[in-house]
């Protein structure tokens, strides 16, 4: 454990800058939400027009990738979007860092989207037929479906605390030797970058759901054309 | 890069609990508001739709209607027709009746009209003719004229229907008889010896004469007896002439 990083401690819990940030994001993304949507109205005005934008896409893209499940994915898909996207823009702040820059924030949203892969999978089809998609087509096929859950799930950990750490160091850095106003085209790159890597992350976490969901319904699909012909 | 354990158990539930909170404060208010929006827009869609079959029934009803009367209003003007051409058969047939009877009307006026001015036109000839005749008489009147009168005077007397002359002696024969005699102009005194004779022997005695003249007899003379006139004169003639033309035509 870094003993830099550590802002107090509760007991035996030592609480880190990410986890403070990570409580920062909640607690303001929390008042935003539970102030703007406190008067939602039919006919709505600006700010609610922004947050039914925000919703209504990502419920269409997770539509579009998975019929039916819009209602169901909304959370958990959405919020590791808008968490992502705010949590890589805080290191824009001064004086302040990105949790997602800590490998620990990134595996722990890894692990959360790995849990919540075989949680929607389990919940779809029933925990027998969904642990026998491992097997198919042949059982032989169990261990790398294991170690390509595995190393999806590290790749995703790390791919997006690569990302965030390198472009806060990168900015640091050109900050320390060049002047004021040079890293300003590095921030905008920042700023893009924080949107894709929360778009990508996202994205992914949306795909390894919808492979797991729609194993079954692959499975279906076939049943229903062999039953035809 | 360093995995730290606490931060990343705190980060886990740091996660649900936002999941939860995102749940509760956004998700799930903003998907009510839009549910409630799609509601709204489908009920208006769909009272709009029910508008518009109304509508539509509405239009089909009245092009019906519409049909309806069409075809009542054709079948009316027809009827319409067939009475018109009725009427005007009825009333030619009448006018003609009335311009049959208004010719004949006419033809018959035309004809009266015709007699009329045919009668007239005689009237005049004859008074035309009596006033020539008049004239001529009256240029003729003279002495031999009233003798010839008298002549013919006597003569009528003695030819005089029994009847007749039973009646002359019957007032002839009343006690204050007496005879009225009227002279154009003076006659000759042998003419009126002639004349008392022949009225003595006609009336079977002889009365008491009182002559008079009067010159709108133009010639010869006029008799009375009692009720009775005896006249052989010319104003007389030509009046006896003028109503025995007239009673001609």
């Amino acid at each position: 454990m870094d003993t830099e990083s550590i802002i107090f401690t509760i007991g035996p819990l030592a609480i880190t800058r990410p986890v403070v940030t990570t409580w920062a994001v909640m607690l303001g993304l929390t008042l935003l939400c539970a102030l703007a949507t406190r008067r939602l109205a039919l006919d709505p005005g600006r700010l609610q027009t922004v947050l039914e934008g925000v919703v209504s896409a990502i419920h269409t893209a997770i539509e579009e990738a998975l019929p039916g499940y819009g209602e169901r994915l909304l959370p958990f898909v959405g919020s590791l979007w808008i968490f992502i996207a705010i949590a890589n823009l805080v290191g824009i702040l001064p004086g302040a860092a990105s949790p997602t820059g800590d490998l620990s924030t990134t595996a722990a949203l890894a692990i959360l989207v790995f849990l919540s892969v075989h949680w929607f999978g389990i919940h779809s089809e029933g925990l027998t037929a969904y642990l026998r998609h491992y097997a198919q087509p042949s059982p032989v096929m169990i261990p790398f479906h294991i170690i390509s859950e595995i190393s999806r799930t590290v790749a995703l950990a790390v791919r997006l605390f690569g990302n965030v750490m390198s472009l806060e160091t990168a900015a640091i850095l050109v900050l320390l030797v060049a002047g004021f106003l040079v890293p300003v085209p590095v921030l905008a790159l920042h700023i893009v970058e924080a949107l894709v890597q929360a778009y990508i992350f996202g994205m992914l976490a949306l795909v390894y759901i919808s492979g797991g969901i729609q194993s079954r319904q692959n499975r279906s699909s076939r049943n229903e054309a062999g039953a035809s012909s | 890069m360093q995995l730290d354990w606490t931060t990343f158990l705190l980060q886990i539930v740091n996660f649900v609990v936002l999941v939860w909170l995102l749940k509760r404060f956004l998700y799930r208010p903003v998907m009510d508001v839009i549910a409630r929006r799609r509601e709204g827009i489908e009920k208006a869609l769909s009272d709009a739709r029910e508008a518009e079959a109304h509508a539509e029934s509405l239009r089909q009803d009245y092009e019906r209607k519409l049909a309806e009367q069409d075809r009542a209003h054709a079948v009316e003007m027809s009827r319409l027709g067939d009475e018109i051409a009725t009427e005007r058969v009825r009333r030619m047939a009448k006018l003609e009746a009335e311009l049959a009877c208004e010719r004949e009307r006419h033809a018959a006026l035309a004809d009266k009209q015709v007699t009329e001015a045919a009668r007239k036109a005689g009237d005049e000839a004859r008074e035309a003719a009596l006033g020539f005749v008049s004239r001529l008489l009256g240029r003729l009147s003279g002495p031999e004229l009233d003798r010839r009168l008298v002549d013919m005077f006597v003569a009528d007397l003695a030819d005089l229907a029994a009847d007749q002359l039973a009646a002359l002696r019957e007032a002839a024969g009343a006690p204050d008889a007496s005879l009225q005699l009227s002279l154009a102009r003076p006659l000759a005194a042998a003419d009126q010896s002639r004349l008392e004779a022949a009225l003595a022997a006609t009336l079977g005695r002889e009365l008491p004469l009182s002559v008079t003249l009067d010159e709108s007899l133009k010639a010869g003379l006029r008799v009375g007896i009692g009720p009775w006139l005896l006249a052989a004169d010319l104003a007389d003639e030509l009046a006896f002439f003028r109503s025995g033309a007239r009673r001609g035509c």
